[in-house]
This record gives C-alpha cells, sequence and structure tokens, in this order.
C-alpha cells in the first residue's frame, strides 16, 4: 500500500479526478437539450451534404451548393412573406432552380458555372426585393442566412433525419447510375442510363438538403460543408465507393468537432464547423503531400 | 435446316440507316444517307474533321436526334427502346482521367447483366475475364489516372464488352496512341470481328484503316463511296472525301496514303523574298 501523500499515492487519484473533470468537459454540453439537438443536425447534415457534395463536386458543379442555396432564399423568403410553409415553397423553388441550371447546361451548351451564376442569382434577387423593406422578418431572414444551429427544434430535426434517410438510401439504390452519369454522362447515355433523369434526381436531393440544411448552418456557409469533405476525401482515396463513405465520415466527424468548438470558444457554431473542415483539408494536403514523397499535385476535379 | 423465321433474322442487317439527315442548329452534318452495315461486319468511317463521323455515330447511338429518316438497329428503330445491345467506346479525351476510379470499376460500369444495385459476384467474374482477354487484369485495382493511352483505350473496350453488345460503336479508338499500340487495338478489334461482333468505328488514320479495317465508308456530309480498301483508296475518291491532294502507293499489297506537303509561297516562288531568314 503506497503511503498518503507519496507520488504512488498520488497518481492514480490526480489522474480519476482529471477523468472525471475532462468527462464532465466532454459530456456537459450535452445536458442542455439545444445543443442535443443542434450536435444531432450537424453530424446528420455533415453527412449528408458529404456525401451529396461526392458527386458535385466530380461533376465540377461545386459552385451548385453555394448558388442553389442563395436561390432557395428566394424561395424562403417569399414563403415568409406570404405566410406559406417554408419545407413546401423553398422546396419548390430549389428544386425548379437546380432543373433550370441543369438545363440551361444541357440545351444551351454554357458552362456550369455561368448557369448557376445566371438561375441563383437572379432568385437570390428576387428574394432581397421582396424581404426589402419588410423589417418584421429581418430576424428569420438572418437566420436563413447565417445559420442557427444552437436554434434547433425538434420539426426542423424530424425534416433533416427523413431527408438524411431519403438520400442515403436513394444513392445505394441508385449507385451505378449516378457513378456512370457522374463520370462520363454521354456514354452512360449510350449505355441506356437515363441520364437526364439522374440529373432530376441529383437535384432534387440537393435542393431538399439544402432546405433542411439552410436554417441550421445558413445560406452563406452552405457551400463549404458540399465542397470541403469531398475534396479532403478525395486526396486521401483513388475509389469512388470510398470517397463516398469517407467524404460522408469526414463531414458528420467535422461537423460534430466543430460544434464542440463553437461551444467553448463561444463562436458560431455554423462558422466553426466550416473551419474545422478547413483544418481538416489543410493536415490531409500535408498527409497527401508526405505520402506522394513531394510529387503531389492537387487532382483536378470535374468539368 | 434453318426456317424462314431464322433465315429473315439471319438477312436482315445489323444497322440500317434510310435517307438520314442530321443537323446542329441551320447547318446540316449529315445529308440524306443510307447506309446498310451487316451482321458480323467490320466497317470504318473516314473522312475529314467535320464530315459528320461522330454525329453519325452518336444518332445511331440515340445521342442525337435526326432531322429526318430512320436509323434501325437490328431492325428496331434507335431510341424506341433502351440501347441494350449496342456498346459505345468514346473517344480518350472524352472523360476526367482524373476521376477516382479504378479499372475494375470503369469495366463494371458497362455491365448491364444484373438490376441490383451493387455488382453481383458473376458480373466480376465475368469483368474480370474480360480484363484478362484484354490483358489488363494486372491492373484492375489501378486508379484510372496511372494507366497509359493504350492501356485506358483497352479500359474503355473492356467497358464496352462487359455490356455484351451486338453491335461495338468506337469513336477514333486509334487517337492520341503510339503506332504500335494502335495496331494491337485493331488487331483485337479484328478478332472480337471474327468472334461475331459487328463493329463501326471512326478513325482519321487512313493507313492503318487500309491495312486492318475490311470495308471503308468515306464521309463528307454524304457518303462519297463504300468497299474494300483496295476500291476505296484511290486518289480520286480520297480526294473527292477531303477536297485535298492526296497520294496513293501501293507496295506488297500494302497500301500508304498521304496528303501532298503544301509548299508555302516563298518556297514556289523563284524570287526569294526580302523577309526571308537568313540560315
Amino acid at each position: 500500500m503506497p503511503t498518503p501523500g507519496s507520488v504512488q499515492w498520488m497518481c492514480p487519484r490526480i489522474a480519476l479526478a482529471f477523468n472525471r473533470y475532462s468527462m464532465d468537459i466532454l459530456l456537459k454540453p450535452f445536458t442542455y437539450e439545444f445543443f442535443r439537438n443542434g450536435a444531432l443536425a450537424a453530424v446528420m447534415l455533415g453527412g449528408v451534404c458529404g456525401v451529396l457534395g461526392v458527386l458535385i463536386v466530380l461533376r465540377g458543379m461545386s459552385y451548385i451548393g453555394h448558388g442553389l442555396s442563395h436561390a432557395i432564399f428566394g424561395g424562403a423568403a417569399v414563403a415568409l412573406a406570404r405566410g406559406w410553409n417554408y419545407y413546401i415553397a423553398a422546396g419548390l423553388w430549389g428544386f425548379v432552380s437546380a432543373l433550370l441550371i441543369n438545363q440551361t447546361v444541357r440545351r444551351l451548351r454554357i458552362s456550369a458555372d455561368a448557369a448557376i451564376g445566371i438561375v441563383t442569382t437572379a432568385s437570390f434577387a428576387l428574394g432581397v426585393a421582396v424581404i426589402s423593406g419588410m423589417h418584421r422578418f429581418t430576424r428569420n431572414i438572418e437566420a436563413v442566412l447565417f445559420g442557427s444551429i444552437l436554434g434547433v427544434q425538434r420539426d426542423d430535426l424530424l425534416a433533416i433525419f427523413v431527408v438524411a434517410v431519403g438520400v442515403f438510401v436513394t444513392i445505394g439504390l441508385f449507385y451505378r447510375p449516378l457513378l456512370f452519369t457522374t463520370f462520363d454522362d454521354e456514354t452512360a447515355g449510350a449505355f441506356g442510363v437515363r441520364t437526364a433523369w439522374i440529373d432530376t434526381l441529383l437535384s432534387l436531393m440537393l435542393a431538399f438538403a439544402i432546405i433542411v440544411a439552410m436554417n441550421v448552418i445558413g445560406v452563406t456557409l452552405i457551400a463549404a460543408t458540399i465542397v470541403i469533405p469531398p475534396i479532403t476525401a478525395r486526396l486521401l482515396t483513388e475509389r469512388f465507393d470510398r470517397m463516398l463513405l469517407l467524404s460522408a465520415v469526414l463531414g458528420a466527424s467535422t461537423s460534430l468537432i466543430g460544434i464542440y468548438l463553437s461551444y467553448y470558444l463561444d463562436t458560431s457554431s455554423g462558422a466553426t464547423i466550416v473551419l474545422t473542415q478547413t483544418a481538416c483539408f489543410v493536415l490531409s494536403v500535408g498527409f497527401a503531400a508526405r505520402r506522394s514523397q513531394g510529387h503531389f499535385t492537387l487532382p483536378r476535379f470535374g468539368g | 435446316m434453318i426456317n424462314l423465321g431464322e433465315k429473315e433474322h439471319l438477312s436482315q442487317p445489323c444497322v440500317e440507316l434510310i435517307n438520314v439527315t442530321c443537323a446542329y442548329s441551320s447547318k446540316i452534318v449529315l445529308d440524306g444517307l443510307n447506309l446498310q452495315i451487316a451482321r458480323g461486319q467490320f466497317v470504318g468511317l473516314v473522312g475529314p474533321s467535320g464530315a459528320g463521323k461522330t454525329t453519325l455515330l452518336k444518332a445511331l447511338l440515340g445521342l442525337v436526334k435526326p432531322v429526318s429518316g430512320m436509323l434501325l438497329v437490328k431492325g428496331v428503330p434507335v431510341g424506341s427502346r433502351p440501347a441494350r445491345s449496342v456498346a459505345y467506346v468514346p473517344q480518350v479525351e472524352a472523360v476526367d482521367w482524373n476521376f477516382p476510379v479504378t479499372v475494375e470499376q470503369t469495366v463494371l460500369m458497362g455491365s448491364r447483366a444484373s438490376r441490383t444495385p451493387w455488382y453481383t459476384r458473376a458480373e466480376r467474374d465475368s469483368a474480370c475475364r474480360i480484363m484478362e482477354r484484354l490483358s489488363i487484369a494486372e491492373y484492375a485495382h489501378r486508379p484510372i489516372r496511372a494507366l497509359s493511352g493504350g492501356q485506358q483505350q483497352r479500359v474503355f473496350l473492356a467497358r464496352a464488352l462487359a455490356a455484351q453488345p451486338d453491335l461495338l460503336i468506337l469513336d477514333e479508338p486509334t487517337a492520341g496512341i503510339d503506332m504500335r499500340v494502335q495496331h494491337d487495338i485493331l488487331h483485337l478489334l479484328t478478332e472480337l470481328n471474327h468472334a461475331g461482333l459487328t463493329i463501326l468505328m471512326s478513325t482519321h488514320d487512313l493507313n492503318a484503316a487500309a491495312a486492318h479495317i475490311p470495308w471503308l465508308v468515306c464521309l463528307n456530309q454524304k457518303i462519297i463511296a463504300q468497299g474494300t480498301p483496295e476500291t476505296i483508296f484511290t486518289p480520286k475518291t480520297l480526294n473527292a472525301t477531303y477536297h485535298g491532294d492526296m497520294i496513293v502507293a501501293r507496295q506488297d499489297g500494302v497500301i500508304f496514303v498521304q496528303e501532298r506537303p503544301h509548299a508555302h509561297p516563298w518556297q514556289r516562288s523563284v524570287d526569294v523574298p526580302a523577309h526571308r531568314p537568313s540560315v
């Protein structure tokens, strides 16, 4: 038996106290319902945006998340002004915007970034025009613009859960045509894949994901959660299936870490999540460079 | 003994174009084309850039809709059903080779044997056999960006064969690869053709076409001529197709085609112009 007060006696007790203290630190935020809801929403959205982002980034349409969130802002603003249901109005608005972008690219043969720029800025401008002068909506619109992850309600959680399950199941069921169309849509069409239908399906999933993410992460930061995890995953793997999985895991885990950090640093949760994902990207660039022993070049994405 | 139904089936052409006209906006690319390709035939499409070769191939795949006329594959109008019996090998430059897929994953894209969301054991085994036949099995788990031009072409060919097609359409499969690999690819196509596959391919390489493809179609908006390389490759036919000054040489049964080099005006001139650089 160590003598009380000796080093052998002190060490286990210090370790135990530290463990208790650290567990308190780790678990304390979860004693608050707003944090539990926010963390759950962030993890689900991180996974959904991560997996959808792979399909978006590899098609060379990285900007679509940014653009579509701005386009849906127009729908959200109109829904608020007219008293319509937010999810239905913004959903229809987002879906139509995504279809317009896809059809503009397909039929007019202009580049994806130009089509996204035209459709989404016009929709965003419409939203701004509708809400200008309506000061009573300023607070709601602020939530849509910058996100309010710690103000997530049970309804929001349910909507996010439904969209997350829908997206994961759809990607699982349509894995083959999604992969072929993303790789080479023209040849996929020649092999009998209904590419226009697959594009519509992707637009629908993206629009729904952005709508449920908008109140939580905010219009201005959605693009980052769609783009950064897939690019980070791409640096770490050369397989499409692994990239999907890795991007979803990275999106979910960085969202959890980000929301934790935001609690203790007292910073905006959406911004902290994005900064965590950026840090993860920087680390993976370093890892990829080290693995390739100086012969490292960033892979191109899409287009 | 062959009954009448089977006889009709066998005599039916694999590809039939009836007065097909294709256009982009107001520019006519193919003008009233009539063409028949029999089952088991190996046909090469030759013609200058912009002659409508790729448009013709894409029209057969249902990717380009003709303004008028009818395209039939195995007697069925193109676009009226899923293109189950046709496989396509696009130009190698048409895709992003940095895309994160392995050789095996790319080959499996062509498989239509199962409707399950995942690839079945039978599909993987079939893909493996095709890769072995095309000598790319050792690269099965390699990312496609690590392949050479010839290997990339074989991967696309393997993907097309994974679809178990009756008709194989290839868009310039010999472009951008060295002469030896070109001949390897064309030998491979000849073997597949001997095994019963109908093949239609476009090419710019007239010498390789003369050496390997038994039936050629000269195209420039219209069909200028068609036949065996011996009958087609004459200065008259080639000049009509390419609107150029073509030289055709034959030696030991081998045909060589070359466009007569254009001389610069200063080379033709007797007087040396003042700005000619001094050596």
